[in-house]
């Protein structure tokens, strides 16, 4: 299993389009980066504009961490699309290249083959978290500072500087579990199909309506959220809230892999008995 | 002499090429290679039947696989033995690949039952795939990489270790060593079908299941792959099944064959058994007509039948009949200058497809 695994690794390293997502955060990062840097006090100014009469604001507010927690809201829409661009190629660019038939033409096992992919996409979901989270304090801390985060989930929120980072190494953890239910989606709707576009478009229209049902709190909508995974991937955002909902998150989180669990297995189903006539 | 076991058993050594690994080259094969070698020849003692029948190497029985409406292939049964090459003819569309496919696992059978190295595909898909090399229609490789990275990618995927030497090897074998750090997706498609066949032997294979390897390929290049294909069964020992929409390929290549039409097999045998029967016009070139017409006559031939022309006569007959008519022309001291069948393999070919 560790050389199927790493045999998808290398195919997935060894193409440009795997480093799309890695350039886009890049660029992305630096470009918030920026913004804060030219006009961070415009935007702070315009956020703390109802309570800066109130009280005063000390401080260093327009920071590397400030930094972090907007790009932590790629993960609404952005991330998930980056993401899919590459593993939603995982099956169907096999299938399209006619790779299919050079591969199952080897002792290698079908389950054996849906596992490895499954495996090589986790680890490329989690290595493009860690890059997204560690650029964004890299490049934000040595650029704006440090120094307390505010940001506002519902109600304005300010952490201490001390109290930040567990938050975001938790919130980029639960992140991480969202992003790997998009991912795991994305796969099969890959291994149903033969072309690379069919499940990225697929993929990103159920994330998109599923989200768009999932902020509906009204009339029949309520009635369908729950059964949306969608609806539970805000649960990073928890983490950005006095106190904690440890219990919700916890059980966001089970919700979320075990639909991981279950794009898994019935891709399994699916690809054990598919016949390969590409 | 057949050597007998103590039980009364033939020992059948169903794998020889596993035989002929040397100290030099046992480090290269993979250990799933030994392992099925071992799980192979710990099976060598057989019960066989009082015929003595061998266990083909492939045995196909009433194979069925339709895709909604359409019958790809109804009830196709046929076997292989070791060390044949076999052909598998038909024109386009006529069910080749998807018979394949269903050898190599990669279609499943609606019906029927595959067995290779006398054990069920089904229970045994990892390790007779072990032992057999494949190319499905034109290859396609992973176009972003070199011809080497794409061996080397397969080496592993086969479970081999040491591979190198072997990645050079067949490379060599099939004239590409020289692009091997070059991009496949800048190779010709001659190219690609000569990649085709190295990534088929790669890891040794005593299998080897080939379809349509020389498509589209100019005439030299179809005789390089021709010639690479006789190669590995005289020299390598593989026993090789082969199809084509071209019969004069098949017929250079196959000691026996099958001929399939809309997912039937329509004929089988070798190529002399299949075209020494049919009756098809033969032209005799002869000094004396007359005398000629006069011992085809005394053979039995209806004078409706016989045509001439100057210094020509047309009878139809079957081919294995020729010999006997050009001898008792011979004998009667008609001097016959050439002999010619009008109907050629293809017509036969076209005529029954």
């Amino acid at each position: 299993m560790v050389r199927l695994v790493q045999l998808e690794l290398f195919k997935m390293f060894t193409r440009k389009r795997s480093y799309i997502p890695f350039a886009a955060v890049l660029v992305i990062v630096i470009l918030i980066a920026a913004a804060l840097l030219y006009e961070g006090m415009d935007i702070h100014r315009f956020i703390t504009r109802n309570i800066s009469e109130m009280f005063i604001m000390k401080g260093n507010l327009v920071n590397g961490y400030l930094l972090t927690y907007l790009v932590l809201n790629l993960l609404w829409v952005h991330i998930p699309l980056l993401i899919v661009i590459v593993t939603g190629d995982l099956y169907s660019g096999e299938a399209h290249g006619g790779t299919f038939r050079l591969i199952l033409t080897r002792p290698v096992t079908r389950s054996g083959l849906t596992t490895a992919k499954f495996t090589a996409a986790l680890i490329y979901t989690f290595m493009l978290m860690l890059f997204t989270a560690g650029f964004s304090l890299l490049t934000g801390l040595p650029l704006l500072g440090s120094g307390d985060l505010m940001v506002l989930v519902g109600k304005m929120n300010i952490f201490s500087e001390p109290d930040v980072p567990w938050r975001f190494a938790a919130a980029f953890g639960t992140g991480f579990l969202s992003m790997l239910t998009v991912t795991c989606l994305s796969l099969l709707f890959s291994s149903m199909s033969s072309n690379s576009l069919g499940p990225i478009l697929s993929t990103m229209a159920v994330v998109i309506v599923f989200t768009m049902i999932s902020s509906f709190e009204s009339g029949i909508f309520r009635l369908i959220r729950p059964y949306l995974f969608t609806t539970y991937m805000d649960s990073w955002q928890l983490f950005f809230k006095y106190p904690v909902p440890v219990s919700r998150i916890l059980s966001n989180s089970g919700i979320l892999a075990a639909h991981s669990v279950a794009f898994y297995f019935i891709t399994l189903c699916y690809f054990n008995r598919k016949d390969i006539n590409t | 002499m057949i050597p007998t076991c103590p039980d009364g058993n033939i020992p059948v050594l169903l794998f020889p090429r596993f035989n002929y690994l040397s100290s030099k080259n046992r480090d290269t094969i993979p250990l799933r290679h030994a392992a099925l070698a071992m799980m192979l020849q710990s099976d060598i003692t057989r019960k066989v039947n009082s015929m003595g029948r061998e266990i083909p190497v492939i045995e196909v029985n009433n194979l069925e696989k339709s895709f909604g409406q359409i019958r790809a292939v109804a009830g196709i049964s046929f076997s292989v033995a070791e060390g044949d090459v076999f052909g598998v003819l038909g024109p386009n569309g006529s069910g080749k690949s998807t018979l394949f496919r269903m050898l190599l696992s990669l279609i499943r059978p609606d019906r029927g039952d595959i067995k290779a190295f006398g054990r069920p595909l089904g229970k045994n898909r990892k390790n007779i795939l072990s032992g057999t090399g494949s190319f499905i229609e034109t290859p396609d490789f992973y176009e972003n990489l070199s011809a080497y990275r794409n061996l080397s990618l397969l080496a592993r995927y086969s479970g081999m270790k040491d591979f190198t030497g072997r990645i050079h090897e067949v490379l060599e074998l099939v004239g590409l060593k020289e692009r091997m750090n070059s991009r496949v997706g800048d190779f010709s498609k001659g190219m690609k079908q000569r990649l085709g066949i190295a990534q088929a032997v790669l890891h040794r294979p005593v299998l080897l299941i080939l379809d349509e390897p020389s498509a589209g390929l100019d005439p030299a290049g179809m005789r390089d792959i021709r010639e690479l294909i006789l190669h590995l069964n005289r020299e390598e020992h593989m026993t090789i099944l082969i199809s084509s929409h071209l019969l004069h390929e098949i017929g250079q290549i196959a000691g026996r064959m099958i001929i399939i039409n809309r997912g039937r097999v329509i004929a089988q045998g070798s190529m002399d058994e299949m075209t020494g029967s049919i009756m098809v016009p033969v032209r005799f070139g002869v000094d004396d007509v007359e005398h000629a017409k006069m011992i085809l006559r005394e053979l039995g031939k209806a004078d409706d039948d016989i045509k001439t022309a100057e210094g020509l006569v047309v009878v139809p007959c079957p081919r294995d009949d020729i010999p006997r008519i050009n001898q008792a022309l011979t004998a009667a001291g008609v001097r016959v200058f050439a002999i010619q069948p009008e109907q050629s393999l293809e017509d036969y070919f076209l005529k029954i497809t």
